[in-house]
């Protein structure tokens, strides 16, 4: 018989095959993740609580952010306070300017038309008066054309002398024959209040204290930039941070106690 | 086991970290101090310019109210010399003549022209410092020329003293420009963290910062 014709052979293999090599893990080699430390069988292994730091990162967060909140409002309040300087300045300047045009307007009027048309009225009293003193001493002949040219003259004067208000007010006139133009001036200065008030140096000077108080609100936020400085040193420092946090405190206490003194006190 | 989280609570930083904290810290104390002084200049500067201006209408002022008293002053009197030259001439004329009223109108006149001279220097005098004008329009008339030289001496003092405190405040906002740059480098840094472009980074920074300090200096000094 052929082994084609044979039939299958019923019995079993008793030997099963043995289960295939496991391959080898090549995927590169990395820490075992946090759930991977120890079996899940094996409990973790208390560790004893670390002592921590009183004053975390929040509290340097706090002390950075009240810094920042105190620098800008001290830096607001000095810029407010040196725009108020610069507006007293300017103020000063138009005061200057508007003080200077009315002293100029008055002094122009006073001595170039009032004391001007004063001066010819006086000319031509002067000249009545001495034609009438000198025709009293010539002889009856030479008398008439003296006393004829004086009354020339005092015509003259008839004529203009209601005209000026200046000339008309005894209370101008000099014991010498003209008119005082200074007490002239005065009255006409005094006769606008407003004008002798103006005060440009008064406004000056507020600026200039405006300005000083803003440079000190100014230099109170250098107390500030120490803070931030602590404040940083304390993030790199950390077994020096309660110090630094407290001398950052008190840079920051005392900057607005200056503050406060400056914006009181002036 | 370690606990990872109580080790980075309780050691410093690296050394990276503690000069980047350094820096920023840095930086805010120059900001703080180039602002004041970029204050303070600018402030000087403005009230400089505006002491220049008010002293220029001020000279403008004592220029021309000045010019108004002399021009009476000198106009009235040559009109009173005028009027003695007439009378002279009429009496030298009336000689000629005989006219004894041309000679007499003669001698009043050069009379009355004595006196008018007189008259024009007592109206045309500025005002005394007792007297009863302000104090400004007096200060307006009495105007000589060495306070009008000194006036102007001061004047240009104030203008370079403007110039100064301009080139101060530009060279705080200059500081001020490296602090801002070196903020944004250390931030920067900050990001990048430990390495060699942060560290790159942070010498820019110090580098800015250094340009800043300069700043300042020259701003003071």
């Amino acid at each position: 018989m052929s082994d084609a014709t044979q039939p299958p052979d019923p019995t079993p293999d008793p030997t099963p095959e043995p289960p295939p090599e496991p391959q080898p893990d090549l995927r590169p080699s990395r820490l075992p993740r946090r759930d991977e430390r120890w079996p899940r069988s094996a409990p973790p292994v208390p560790v004893p609580p670390q002592k921590k730091e009183p004053t975390s990162g929040r509290g340097v967060a706090i002390l950075l952010s009240t810094a920042a909140v105190l620098a800008a409002m001290l830096t607001a309040r000095a810029a407010l306070i040196s725009s108020d300087a610069s507006g007293s300045w300017q103020q000063s300047m138009r005061t200057e300017v508007k003080r200077s045009a009315f002293a100029m307007e008055d002094i122009r009027y006073v001595y170039n038309s009032e004391a001007q048309v004063a001066f010819s009225i006086a000319m031509e009293q002067v000249r009545a008066q001495e034609l009438r003193t000198y025709a009293a001493q010539q002889s009856p002949d030479a008398r008439p054309a003296l006393e004829a040219e004086a009354k020339v003259h005092e015509g003259t004067v008839t004529i203009m002398l209601p005209s000026s208000e200046f000339a008309s007010d005894p209370v101008y006139a000099l014991p010498s024959g003209g008119y005082d133009v200074v007490v002239r001036l005065a009255d006409t200065r005094a006769a606008s209040p407003d004008a002798l008030a103006l005060d440009p140096d008064a406004l000056m000077a507020a600026g200039d204290h405006a300005t000083d108080r803003a440079v000190r609100m100014m230099s109170t936020t250098i107390p500030v930039g120490f803070a931030f400085l602590v404040g940083a040193l304390a993030q790199g420092w950390h077994r020096r941070r309660r110090l630094l946090l407290a001398i950052g405190w008190s840079c920051l206490v005392a900057a607005g106690t200056l503050g406060l003194a400056v914006e009181l006190l002036g | 086991m370690i606990d990872f989280e109580a080790i980075k609570e309780t050691t410093d930083g690296t050394r990276f970290d503690r000069l980047t904290a350094l820096l920023i810290g840095t930086i805010a104390v120059l900001a703080a101090c180039l602002a004041v002084v970029q204050m303070a200049q600018s402030q000087a500067e403005g009230r400089a310019n505006i002491l220049t201006s008010r002293i220029t209408v001020d000279l403008s002022g004592r220029l021309s109210a000045s010019a108004d008293q002399e021009t009476f002053m000198i106009g009235s009197s040559q009109r009173a010399i005028q009027l003695e030259i007439d009378g002279t001439s009429r009496q030298i004329v009336a000689l000629d003549t005989g006219d004894a009223a041309a000679d007499g109108i003669g001698k009043s006149d050069v009379n009355a022209g004595e006196r008018l001279l007189a008259i024009a220097a007592e109206m045309g005098t500025p005002p005394a410092e007792s007297g009863p004008i302000d104090a400004y329009a007096r200060h307006l008339l009495v105007a000589p020329i060495e306070a009008l030289i000194a006036e102007v001496t001061e004047q240009n003092r104030l203008v370079d003293v403007a110039n100064d405190a301009s080139n101060r405040s530009s060279m705080a906002v200059l500081g001020l420009s490296m602090v801002a740059l070196a903020g944004v480098l250390v931030g920067l840094a900050a990001v990048v963290g430990e390495g060699r472009a942060g560290r790159l980074t942070l010498l820019m920074a110090y580098l800015g910062a250094s340009a800043a300090l300069i700043s300042l200096v020259r701003a003071v000094v």
